[in-house]
């Protein structure tokens, strides 16, 4: 899949390999399953520091949008398609515009919780 | 093509055409100066490492090599003065011949030489010769590269990616080869055919070099299962994505012109990876596939599910590359 990353923009590099990768999830690009290039090697071709590779798949893995299997290397995970991608964006905009309201991780929680009641 | 170059084409075919004539030369030449020293009786064949197992007479012998290398320039010269056939395939016949034509007469040399020396053809032992008969296979390299080049025609992508004065971007993708899946497969139940009987018989001592040379092409077949393909800054990059192994790597000053086209194995010598004089390809399936061209006018093609993106960013970036600093 294509890679594109541009230092000018305010956006972190990490983020912008991970809405990438969450992009080619959603349009099919990657696979339940498809290997997510090595951190090592994308980082090479995208001339930038490992560790912002790292970081991004490291944000990945947290939305549960990839797996890292030891010594393996990252891989997007079975169960993650479109419609996952499509709530982890939502839930990382929801956290956004939370945060700028300066409300709490509780306050947000029980906003979802009423929402998941009505 | 202005007349200097079809003269210079042509010249180069005369000299290919002249080039496999010298194996044939060179058996009559020999049993011409042989001819009242030549044992009635020549060694022909070896089946080990010990002295000759086969014999035939001196003037049959030399009528076989006379035949193979003569048939050899015959045909050599007429694939060299065809002028409908492409430069590749004349190319590819040159060497076909080349190799006929210079095994045999290093056969001749050495059953007649050695006979000659040895006084009974039952005697002769071929031992470091049997290298020259090898390498004697190399001969055909030589009409194949004096024959002109192949031209290559190929037309550059149209498409590019627009990036921004701090945007870069690469191009990733794992492929499989469900070709080299069946072949390590074919190449395992093989091996194991041959050598599980001999391990479990306890004579698997004097096969280990066998089964060495077997694993080794095991592990060569089954890096190329599954590939990873990237497409940077750096230029094209095709890495075993099992071994890690790279496998072929095309420096983006060297790129000169991108394709996404349709590969059809006819045209690449076959499936899996092939190797041609001036061109080489992973070819996994009939579809398509990115070829490149390289500035000293060699291809490399390989089967993609999408190679326009990957061409169009190569482009792209070989352009950006190509600019003058100063812009």
């Amino acid at each position: 899949m294509l890679f594109v990353v541009n230092a000018a923009l305010t956006v972190s590099l990490a983020e912008q390999i991970a809405v990438q990768v969450r992009s080619g999830i959603v349009n099919g690009e990657l696979k339940p399953g498809e290997r997510l290039p090595p951190a090592r090697d994308l980082a090479k071709s995208l001339r930038v520091n490992m560790h912002t590779v790292l970081r991004a798949y490291a944000q990945l893995r947290d939305d549960a949008v990839i797996e890292m299997r030891q010594g393996r290397g990252a891989f997007v995970r079975p169960d993650a398609g479109p419609g996952l991608i499509r709530v982890t964006e939502l839930a990382a905009q929801l956290m956004r515009e939370a945060r700028k309201l300066g409300l709490t991780q509780q306050d947000i929680m029980r906003l979802i919780q009423r929402g998941g009641t009505t | 093509m202005s007349d200097k170059s079809v003269s210079s084409q042509m010249t180069r075919r005369l000299l290919a055409a002249a080039s496999l004539c010298v194996p044939a030369m060179v058996v009559i030449a020999s049993w011409w100066a042989w001819r009242d020293r030549l044992p009635t009786d020549l060694a022909s064949h070896w089946s080990g490492a010990g002295p000759a197992d086969g014999a035939m007479a001196a003037s049959v012998l030399f009528s076989l090599y006379l035949a193979i290398t003569g048939v050899s320039a015959g045909a050599g010269v007429a694939i060299a003065l065809w002028s409908r056939i492409s430069a590749g395939a004349r190319r590819g016949g040159l060497f076909l011949f080349g190799l006929f034509g210079g095994m045999g007469a290093a056969s001749w040399l050495l059953s007649a030489g050695l006979t000659m020396r040895a006084g009974d053809p039952y005697e002769v032992v071929l031992g470091p010769w049997f290298l020259l008969s090898l390498a004697s296979a190399g001969y055909g390299l030589i009409p194949s590269l004096i024959s002109p080049k192949p031209h290559i025609e190929a037309t550059d992508v149209r498409g590019r990616f627009t990036l921004a004065a701090r945007e870069t971007g690469a191009w990733s993708q794992t492929i499989t080869g469900n070709i080299f899946v069946w072949a390590t497969i074919i190449l395992v139940v093989l091996g194991g055919a041959i050598y599980v009987p001999m391990v479990i018989d306890g004579r698997i001592g004097g096969e280990l070099f066998g089964m060495a040379t077997m694993t080794a092409a095991v592990l060569l077949v089954a890096s190329f299962i599954r590939l990873r393909v990237t497409a940077d800054w750096r230029g094209l990059r095709v890495v075993s994505a099992v071994l890690r192994l790279p496998l072929k790597r095309i420096r983006m000053k060297n790129i000169d012109l991108l394709e996404a086209g349709e590969l059809r194995p006819a045209e690449w010598g076959g499936w899996g990876y092939r190797i041609m004089p001036g061109r080489s390809a992973l070819i996994l399936r009939k579809g398509p596939g990115l070829i490149v061209t390289t500035r000293n006018q060699k291809q490399f093609a390989i089967s993609l599910d999408d190679p326009e993106t990957p061409a169009a960013l190569l482009a792209t970036l070989r352009d950006a590359a190509r600019l003058p600093a100063a812009e």
